[in-house]
């Protein structure tokens, strides 16, 4: 679907991209991730030509991007980026509708494409879509964010560390929230991040990135237990095994076993199972019909 | 409950108490004509809501114009193509600021001569900096994620100043008229030393011949005019400021 | 216009370029009076013309490229223009009226646009490249020099202005200590009224609208209607002994001064109040958490901390009266102003420039120079 051939990008001598290449699959959610400056973000830019390359070759869909006019290709992507940007003068309807406004949809698809756009991001459409961006929260900017973006259901997302100016209690409910919107949508998404909890719950590949280059792309199960080298390694930390357990759902690995004790939630991970494992000083905690055990745990990490 | 809009009302109350003063100008003289003494009885000899028109006529040519190219040129200067221009036409601006309203006038009556044609050009010219000004640092001030978010739609450069940077300017560009007509509306008082007409006659008579009638009878009416001029505004403005 | 790197430059210089071929550069008029015979460049100057036209073609040879040293070039060549053009067009003048000494030369629109490109051309130069800006303000130095030394050795001494200059020369400068006093003066009076209101509005916020609505409706009052609604009262005032000893009267410093101290105090008293405002407020609060006295606070940390917008205000301030001040002329108060009306009323430019020039030259220097100040203050504070 979007892939990058040998390309780089380099500033007045300073190369904030070093000849990189990858491939997205229609579908995916791809994460780049690494720490400040490492490109990530000069990288997804590449993509919406919001930066020009300055070398190699950048396909989305088959077609060289250059092919394009710069606003064509844009109409056609979805763009979030961690302040939102938002604007401020139209109501939260308005701003959602902007690029269908844009490609001059006709008032009725748009009025409703609109609300289904609200719902989809968890919004109550009668109460938000009269609202303007002061009156919103942090959370509540980022969800009308992402739906400005899918407002045009784009093939693409990109989106630049999205969440990172939402505090963390909310960050992790948006998440959770943008997985499942993720697995309903099937949009080929490419997301930025530095933060390693994020990248593992989200994505289906990580990309970790330093000094304009790819250390290694991989399914993060694949990344966490085969670093390629020390720097991809000491970046998940010593935690990240545990970190990986919040990719999976609890309720697949239930046992027909019975267990004492106040069940776990039906949409819980295998980390939660685990921290109530460890809470309860017990090895078997109950969920659903069954129960989670320790060793059902273990297990996940060997079947990889 | 209606929120009571203390501006408008105000603005309003002026214009009524503006109007009546104009049209029974007569009775105003004679109001004033108790309070002070005078040597001229008998008050201004061109009647007051002649004057009045001359002097709005004045300044709403030369406020329209400068509106308009204030506008133009200050929207130029900020598009990718006119940006090379910005810093000349600012230090331009700049300079023609430091010459007073008077100044302006003085020299352009000796090229076109005397008459309403020299005080509007100098009064185009003397309103047109505030609005260019205004113009160009209220666009440059909208927040720049608004613009990256715009960008990253696909707006062309077009639409993102019709749809995304003159709305967000908006605040200061009225501003920017609001001064400007206000101090047009005040300099167009010298355009009586240049054969111009308008409420500045009273004034300048009124100084000749040391008559605070007339002095009063042309000065209260460019007041309130102003002012009301300066409140309807900074209500227009306050309704559209969209960032906190 | 992709080989074009520097529009600006190249469209000034074409704009000098056309006037000094086409436009009228002066007048030489027989007397004060009679219009006189236009005259472009090329009738004016004859052969000389060339250097003037070759000036210019190295000015647009420059916006063609980048060069590092460009607008160094650039600068330079603005400033041997400008030198070139007073003093050729002043020698020059000198050599047609001589012998008939009511004969004047005046200037023409190809003049004052040449000129004013130069300005633009100049000043847009001197801000680039940080690098160079000692070596341009060293070339600065030296064209006023040459100016001066220009006019010490008699070239100017044709132009119209100059000979208006001779003529009132005791007058100008009674006019120009009038225009100072009364526009210095009155800021000063400002600061003293206004910058204590300013700060009290900032503590007691009830004061604030008490405080800044008056001076708001002050300032939207016609400042030629301040002046006249002034004097009644004031020739009444006048008339009491203690007041007639300071010279208070209808007609006179008085209405000007009081007219423009009125003027001064919003700019001042709003800023003031704005500039304290604009101070953290964690700063004064560890302040006195160090027990610091509210004296000691506002003289160490608040005012110190607002001065750059107290005196951003008083810039403000001294521009507006500066200007403002020329209104003084119409109600008997002097100052350069009585040049300016005076020459309206004859259709005197000249008289008019004499006037003008010193007004929008002592309003840029008291612009620059102050917001100088205010920037170098900001780095320290900030």
């Amino acid at each position: 679907m979007i892939k990058l051939t040998n390309v780089s990008k380099t500033y007045d001598g300073y190369e904030a991209v070093k000849n990189i290449s990858l491939n997205v699959e229609k579908g995916e959610f791809l994460v780049l991730l690494g720490p400040s400056g490492c490109g990530k973000s000069t990288t997804l830019r590449l993509i919406n030509k919001m930066v020009e390359r300055t070398g190699g070759e950048i396909l989305v869909e088959g077609e060289n991007i250059d092919s394009f006019k710069e606003e064509t290709l844009r109409k056609s992507m979805g763009y979030v980026i961690q302040s939102t940007g938002l604007f401020p003068h139209m109501t939260v309807a308005t701003n959602i509708a902007t690029v269908p406004l844009l490609l001059k949809w006709d008032k009725k698809r748009i009025k409703e494409r609109t609300q289904e756009m609200l719902m989809l991001v968890g919004l109550a459409p009668e109460t938000y879509h009269k609202k303007y961006p002061y009156g919103l929260s942090g959370g509540e900017a980022q969800r009308v964010g992402v739906a400005r973006a899918l407002a045009s259901d784009p093939h693409i997302l990109l989106m630049d560390e999205p969440f990172g100016a939402v505090d963390p209690i909310n960050r992790l409910r948006l998440q959770k929230e943008f997985k499942e919107i993720q697995q309903k949508l099937h949009k080929t998404v490419i997301f930025v991040t530095h933060d390693v909890e994020e990248a593992l719950l989200l994505g289906d590949r990580i990309c970790i990135m330093r000094d304009g280059e790819i250390l290694q792309m991989d399914t993060p199960t694949e990344i966490i237990l085969n670093p390629k080298d020390d720097f991809v390694r000491d970046f998940f930390g010593g935690e990240g095994a545990l970190s990986l357990l919040s990719r999976f759902k609890a309720k697949d690995f239930i046992e027909k076993v019975q267990a004492e004790g106040k069940t776990l939630a039906e949409e819980a991970t295998l980390k939660e199972a685990l921290s109530e494992i460890v809470l309860r000083k017990t090895d078997r905690v109950p969920m659903m019909e069954g129960s989670i055990s320790l060793m059902a745990i273990m297990d996940a990490f060997r079947r990889g | 409950m209606k929120k009571v809009n203390l501006t408008i009302i105000s603005a309003s109350l002026l214009t009524l108490v503006l109007f009546f003063m104009i049209l029974y100008s007569k009775g105003f003289e004679r109001i004033l004509n108790s309070m002070f003494s005078t040597k001229f009885p008998s008050g201004s000899r061109i009647p007051l809501h002649e004057l009045f028109l001359q002097h709005l006529e004045m300044v709403a040519i030369s406020s329209l114009i400068a509106i308009v190219a204030g506008l133009v040129l200050g929207i130029f200067v900020t598009t990718r193509y006119g940006g090379e221009f910005k810093e000349p036409l600012l230090k331009l601006v700049n300079f023609g600021q430091t010459f007073p309203s008077a100044a302006l006038l003085a020299l352009v009556i000796p090229i076109v001569g005397y008459g309403i044609e020299g005080a509007l050009i100098a009064l185009t010219i003397y309103s047109l900096m505030p609005i260019v000004y205004n113009v160009v640092t209220g666009i440059e001030e909208v927040p720049k994620d608004v613009l990256e978010a715009a960008k990253g739609m696909g707006m062309t450069e077009r639409e993102t100043y019709v749809k995304v940077k003159i709305p967000l300017a908006l605040n200061a560009i009225l501003g920017g008229i609001r001064t400007a007509v206000v101090i047009n509306i005040s300099a167009a008082t010298l355009a009586a030393t240049a054969g111009a007409g308008g409420l500045g006659v009273l004034v300048v008579n009124g100084v000749k011949t040391f008559d605070m009638i007339l002095i009063l009878e042309g000065s209260i009416p460019v007041t309130l005019f102003a002012i009301i001029v300066e409140l309807v505004l900074k209500d227009m403005q306050k309704r559209v400021v969209f960032t906190r | 216009m992709r080989y074009v790197k520097d529009k600006p430059l190249l469209l000034f210089s074409l704009l000098g370029l056309l006037s000094t071929l086409f436009l009228p550069l002066v007048e030489i008029k027989p007397n004060r009076i009679s219009n006189g015979e236009k005259m472009t460049s090329l009738e004016f100057l004859g052969p000389l013309v060339a250097i003037g036209i070759i000036l210019w073609m190295v000015l647009i040879l420059l916006s063609l490229n980048v060069h590092k040293m460009k607008s160094l070039f650039v600068f330079c060549t603005g400033a041997i223009s400008v030198s070139f053009l007073v003093l050729i067009v002043g020698w020059q003048a000198n050599e047609s009226v001589s012998g008939s000494p009511s004969m004047r030369v005046t200037f023409s629109l190809a003049f004052y646009l040449i000129l004013l490109m130069l300005y633009l051309i100049l000043a847009g130069s001197y801000g680039e490249r940080k690098k160079d800006k000692k070596l341009k303000t060293a070339v600065l130095l030296i064209l006023a020099a040459t100016l001066i030394l220009g006019s010490r050795l008699g070239l100017f001494s044709s132009f119209s202005i100059m000979k208006e200059f001779e003529i009132k020369k005791s007058q100008f400068f009674i006019n120009f200590t009038t225009h100072a006093f009364l526009s210095f003066g009155s800021v000063l009076a400002g600061i003293l009224i206004a910058l204590p209101l300013g700060y009290l509005s900032y503590r007691r916020k009830n004061l604030e609208n008490v405080v800044m609505v008056p001076l708001s409706i002050m300032e939207t009052i016609p400042s030629l209607s301040l002046f006249a609604i002034l004097l009644v009262p004031l020739s009444r005032l006048g008339k009491i002994s203690l007041f007639k000893a300071i010279g208070v009267s209808g007609i006179g410093w008085a209405p000007a001064f009081i007219a423009l101290t009125i003027y001064s105090l919003l700019p001042i008293g709003r800023n003031t109040l704005v500039g304290f405002t604009s101070v953290d407020k964690n700063i004064t609060e560890a302040a006195r958490g160090m027990g610091m006295s509210h004296w000691e606070v506002l003289w160490k940390i608040e005012f110190p901390l607002a001065l750059p917008l107290i005196l951003t205000g008083i810039r403000i301030a001294l521009v507006q009266t500066i200007g403002g001040a020329v209104l003084a002329g119409l109600v008997g108060g002097g100052g350069l102003g009585s040049f300016v009306f005076l020459g309206l009323a004859e259709a005197s430019p000249d008289l008019v420039l004499l006037g003008v020039i010193p007004i929008v030259i002592i309003t840029l220097l008291m612009d620059g120079l102050l917001k100088a100040a205010t920037k170098g203050l900001r780095r320290r504070v900030a």
